[in-house]
C-alpha cells in the first residue's frame, strides 16, 4: 500500500446540519465535547502566536476509551465544530488508516510514517488551512516501546514510533495548523512518548444509565421521523427499563440493540411502529446474555 | 523546513535521466504555488542542464547537494551513484511547503573543476544561483497568512451574542 493510499479521506467541511449530527449523535459525559473543541481552538489561536519552546503545544489530542463510545465519530466531527470560528467558515478533516502503513519490509515502516505525518500530509494542508487530522486506532503505529520486546518485535516497530514522534515535533513547529486527534481503545499499548505529546488525553467512557436512555430514545425517535407511531414507546417506562438492563454496554451497541428489537419479527420488520418494550427489553437481554461486543455485562 | 531528497544516479540511471527526475522534482514542488509556474521551473532547470548533468555524471551531486528555495521549502538533493543506486529508497514526491510561495530559487554547487561551467549556466537566470544558499529558515510556519481563528466568532459563542 502507497503512503498515499493511508489517507481514506481528505475533505473541506463546513457547519453542515450532516456534519454537526456527527457530535449530536454521540452521547458523552458533561464536558467531554467542550474540552475537545477547546483544546483544538486553543491550539490554533495559541501555536501560531507563542514559540513552541514556550508552549509545548503539540496540537495533539488523544481520545482513549473503550470500544464503541464514539472516539472515532467525535474525532471525525470536530472540523464542523470549528468550523463557525474559522475565518471562511471551512474547516479541512484529514484521515488516516495507520494499519497500512506497517510494513514486512525492514526500514519500511519508520520511512512511511514519515512520509506520511512529515511530508504527505502537511503537503495536503499546503494552503495553510485549518486542518483536522484523525489518526484511528493509533496505537498501531505509536507502539508502546517499553511493552515490546526486540526479541519478539522487529526494530522496525521501534523505529516507526520513533518517526511518529519526530514528525510530531517537526509538525508541532512547522505546522501550526494541523490538529492532530488521535483515538485507541488501548492506551497501555501507545508509547509514553506520544501520549506525553499529547496536549490532552481524554477518556471518552462507556455511557451511564442516563446516557444510554438517552441514545435508545435518540434512536427511536430518529425512526420515529419516519415511523411517527414508535414516538410513544420512546417516552413510555419500557425505554427506562431497557436502559437499566443495558448497564454496561457501549453506546454503539445500544443504537444497535434497536434494530436488532426490530428484528426478533417480520411484524416490526415490515412495520417499525409496531416496536414494543417487550421487543426491546428481549433484544437487550439477548444482547447482554450473548456477550457482544460491548455487553461486558454478559 | 529543511527536507532532503536522494536520487539513484548511475548505474540506475544515466546523467541526462537522473537530470530529467530532478527536474520533476523540482517542478513538481514548485507547482504547489499559485503564484510560480511549472513551465518556468523545468525552463529554469532545462538552463542548468548542461552543468547539471555535468555535475551528476562527475559524481559531484552526490556529495554537493542542489538547494531548492521556494516559501517554506528547503531542499537539498543529492544523488548517490555505484552498488549503492542499485538499491537506494527514492522518494520522488514534491516537498511540501512552496504552496505560499512567490519567488524560487535553485542554487547549484560549483565544486572546482565545474565552477566555469556552472558560473555560465546560471548567469543571466533569476531563479538560478551559483551562491552558497541561505541557511534554512527554521522559525516560519506554514499556517495561512491571517489568523487560523476568529476571535470574535469565540466571544460571540462566549457572551452568547
Amino acid at each position: 500500500m502507497k503512503v498515499q493510499e493511508c489517507v481514506v479521506s481528505d475533505q473541506v467541511v463546513q457547519e453542515t446540519a450532516e456534519e454537526l449530527a456527527l457530535w449530536e449523535v454521540i452521547v458523552v459525559p458533561p464536558g467531554v465535547k467542550e474540552r475537545i473543541r477547546n483544546h483544538s481552538l486553543l491550539s490554533m489561536i495559541l501555536r501560531p502566536q507563542v514559540p513552541f519552546a514556550v508552549t509545548g503545544l503539540h496540537g495533539l489530542c488523544t481520545l482513549y476509551g473503550p470500544p464503541g463510545t464514539g472516539k472515532t465519530t467525535l474525532a471525525r466531527g470536530l472540523p464542523a465544530q470549528l468550523a463557525r470560528f474559522v475565518p471562511g467558515g471551512e474547516v479541512r478533516r484529514i484521515e488516516v488508516n495507520p494499519h497500512g502503513l506497517m510494513s514486512a519490509e525492514h526500514g519500511q515502516s519508520q520511512q512511511r510514517v514519515g512520509e506520511l505525518l512529515a511530508e504527505h500530509i502537511p503537503a495536503l494542508a499546503g494552503d495553510g488551512r485549518p486542518t483536522v487530522v484523525v489518526l484511528d486506532e493509533v496505537e498501531s503505529m505509536a507502539v508502546a516501546r517499553s511493552e515490546t520486546s526486540l526479541a519478539a518485535n522487529p526494530a522496525d516497530v521501534h523505529r516507526a514510533t520513533d518517526a511518529v514522534l519526530t514528525a510530531l515535533d517537526d509538525n508541532a513547529r512547522s505546522h501550526p495548523h494541523l490538529f492532530f486527534v488521535a483515538t485507541s481503545n488501548f492506551t497501555k499499548a501507545l508509547d509514553g512518548a506520544f501520549l506525553s505529546r499529547s496536549d490532552a488525553a481524554i477518556l471518552v467512557p462507556l455511557p451511564t444509565r442516563g446516557a444510554l436512555q438517552e441514545i435508545l430514545v435518540s434512536t427511536i425517535l430518529a425512526l420515529a421521523g419516519k415511523f411517527p407511531g414508535l414516538r410513544e414507546l420512546a417516552g413510555s417506562p419500557a425505554v427506562a427499563r431497557a436502559a437499566d438492563m443495558a448497564a454496561g454496554m457501549d453506546g454503539r451497541r445500544a443504537r444497535k440493540v434497536v434494530f436488532e428489537a426490530l428484528s426478533r419479527r417480520l411484524e416490526t420488520v415490515l412495520d417499525p411502529a409496531l416496536l414494543t418494550g417487550d421487543d426491546l427489553a428481549a433484544a437487550v437481554a439477548d444482547a447482554i446474555e450473548a456477550g457482544q461486543p460491548g455487553a461486558e455485562g454478559a | 523546513m529543511l527536507r532532503y531528497r536522494t536520487v539513484a544516479a548511475a548505474p540506475a540511471r544515466s546523467a541526462s535521466a537522473t537530470w530529467r527526475v530532478i527536474t520533476q522534482l523540482v517542478a513538481d514542488t514548485v507547482a504547489a504555488s499559485a503564484a510560480l509556474s511549472r513551465a518556468d521551473a523545468e525552463q529554469a532547470m532545462a538552463a542548468a542542464a548542461p552543468a547539471g548533468r555535468m555535475l551528476v555524471a562527475g559524481g559531484h551531486l552526490d556529495r554537493h547537494p542542489l538547494t531548492l528555495v521556494a516559501g517554506l521549502v528547503y531542499c537539498e538533493v543529492t544523488t548517490v551513484s555505484g552498488t549503492a543506486a542499485l538499491t537506494a529508497e527514492e522518494n520522488l514526491n514534491p516537498v511540501p511547503g512552496a504552496a505560499g510561495a512567490t519567488a524560487y530559487r535553485i542554487y547549484l554547487p560549483a565544486p572546482g573543476p565545474l565552477a566555469a561551467v556552472v558560473a555560465d549556466a546560471v548567469t543571466g537566470h533569476p531563479n538560478l544561483s551559483d551562491a552558497r544558499p541561505p541557511a534554512p529558515d527554521e522559525t516560519r510556519t506554514a499556517a495561512a497568512s491571517g489568523p487560523l481563528i476568529d476571535l470574535d466568532a469565540v466571544r460571540k459563542a462566549v457572551t452568547g451574542r
